[in-house]
């Protein structure tokens, strides 16, 4: 590279440079079971955003365990019950570069 | 952003900005056991009925649960990324999943990855944010770096803590089936192994990394129950001098196996998805009637001796055996048997993301 940026370690190995790519935590978020919620203050500022989720404790008794639905636009993170009284916790991170 | 540094890449994405956490890298999971589902098994049958099969079938092998432990500052706020470092990889590795992410303690979070039965133990990479890392996760002996810090104070980035660095990603969906095959019918010789064609998600792996090097972060939301009957029934005649009679019996077999989605690295620009099982139990029931000889006589030319009893038998099995059973049992357990031959959240697309072990050895 001609110009930017390069972080070595002490050893002189590049950690960090410019030809790189991370995910940075934007936000993280909890959907009760059972219950839609609309998650505000997502920050926007990030030109590419993925969201992860992931369904929270074990799966138990008589629940089908569907995790919430979402969708993301601008600063709000819209979480949905595809079925009542059939949705688990679901944990929501949104990460963006 | 009014103050702090932002740095981007060559493709105008953020690399470094001191208003958000990074991940780093904490530490290898550490592995604390491996265990499996235990299997649900039993039944009873009559003096008649045939007493096989009795045990789970060849192609039920719920898989490995492999469990980690990864210790942290405070286990409230966000979650680690844990990647998986396959134990193999290509279009024969077994697959495997992080299904359970438990906060066991305010300072320990406890992982658990679903792998098909039989392989080896895989890498457990766990990233945090530098704010709760433990000390000696967050410490360093160089004294030169780049660091980061919000207008809270909380270190954000530290070039010394080896950050995050992303291969290439995309989102991922599963098959809305674990296995193809008939359910039903009279054959004990049941199927129910995953068998499903993976579905392929290309990455980018722009530093052509080998694929032995590897490794995906992708919790497993999606899973899947599929069942298999049979129903038998037979009839006869039992010589017992003055006391001969006849019977008839009838025995129901269910056998069910619930998955987990899961997913391989099967190049160094694909992960597939699929699953692996979670849970498989095999219950049956039987039952029998008999008659004097002539009351028998009159049944049979009504048809009604054998007709349906199976099939009543199943019904009841399910009801009583399964269900009442099931509800308050966790899936650990095995006990989960909620709906079946059909799948949830099978498209319910998640972010998977890929890097690479050699950038944290």
């Amino acid at each position: 590279m001609s110009y930017g940026m390069i972080i070595n370690d002490s050893s002189g190995n590049p950690i960090y440079t410019m030809s790189d790519s991370t995910y940075t935590l934007l936000a993280y978020y909890t959907s009760p079971a059972n219950t839609s919620v609309t998650h505000t203050g997502v920050p926007t500022n990030m030109g590419t955003r993925i969201v992860v989720r992931q369904i929270v404790g074990e799966i138990t008794g008589d629940n089908e365990a569907y995790a919430h639905t979402y969708s993301l636009s601008g600063s709000s993170l819209v979480t949905s019950v595809p079925l009542a009284n059939n949705t688990m916790e679901t944990f929501f991170m949104v990460f963006g570069k | 952003m009014a103050y702090g540094i932002s740095v981007k890449n060559d493709n105008n994405e953020v690399l470094i900005d001191s208003d958000f956490h990074h991940y780093h890298y904490a530490g290898r999971g550490v592995h604390l056991s491996t265990t499996k589902v235990p299997d649900i098994i039993g039944g009873t049958v009559t003096q008649h009925s045939p007493n096989s099969p009795n045990t789970i079938d060849s192609d039920q092998q719920s898989g490995d649960i492999f469990k980690y432990t990864l210790a942290v500052a405070s286990s409230s706020g966000p979650a680690p990324m844990c990647f998986i470092k396959p134990s193999s990889t290509g279009g024969s590795a077994p697959f495997a999943s992080v299904v359970q992410l438990n906060r066991t303690s305010s300072t320990q979070w406890q992982i658990w990855i679903l792998q098909t039965r039989g392989h080896s133990l895989p890498g457990l990479y766990c990233f945090l944010p530098i704010s709760k890392m433990q000390s000696s996760q967050s410490s360093s002996t160089d004294s030169y770096g780049l660091l980061t810090k919000s207008s809270t104070g909380d270190h954000t980035f530290d070039s010394r803590l080896k950050p995050l660095r992303i291969l290439g990603g995309n989102t991922v969906s599963s098959p809305s089936l674990a296995n193809t095959g008939s359910s039903g019918g009279t054959t004990t010789n049941i199927n129910l192994m995953v068998n499903v064609t993976p579905y392929n998600y290309a990455f980018s792996n722009t530093v052509s990394a080998p694929i032995g090097d590897l490794m995906y972060y992708c919790p497993s939301v999606a899973h899947a129950c599929q069942e298999r009957k049979a129903e038998r029934d037979g009839e006869g005649f039992q010589t017992q001098g003055c006391n001969s009679f006849y019977y008839a019996w009838g025995r129901g077999d269910l056998w069910w196996c619930f998955y987990r989605s899961a997913f391989r690295i099967s190049s160094t620009t694909n992960l597939q998805s699929s699953y692996s099982t979670y849970a498989s139990g095999h219950v049956w029931q039987s039952g029998e009637n008999t008659s004097s000889w002539a009351s028998a006589i009159i049944l049979i030319v009504a048809g009604a001796l054998t007709g349906g009893a199976a099939l009543a038998l199943l019904g009841g099995l399910v009801g009583s055996t399964i269900l009442t059973s099931m509800t308050s049992a966790g899936l650990s357990t095995g006990y989960y048997y909620p709906y079946s031959n059909s799948a949830r959240n099978s498209s319910a697309s998640n972010s998977f993301t890929i890097t690479r072990a050699s950038y944290y050895d």
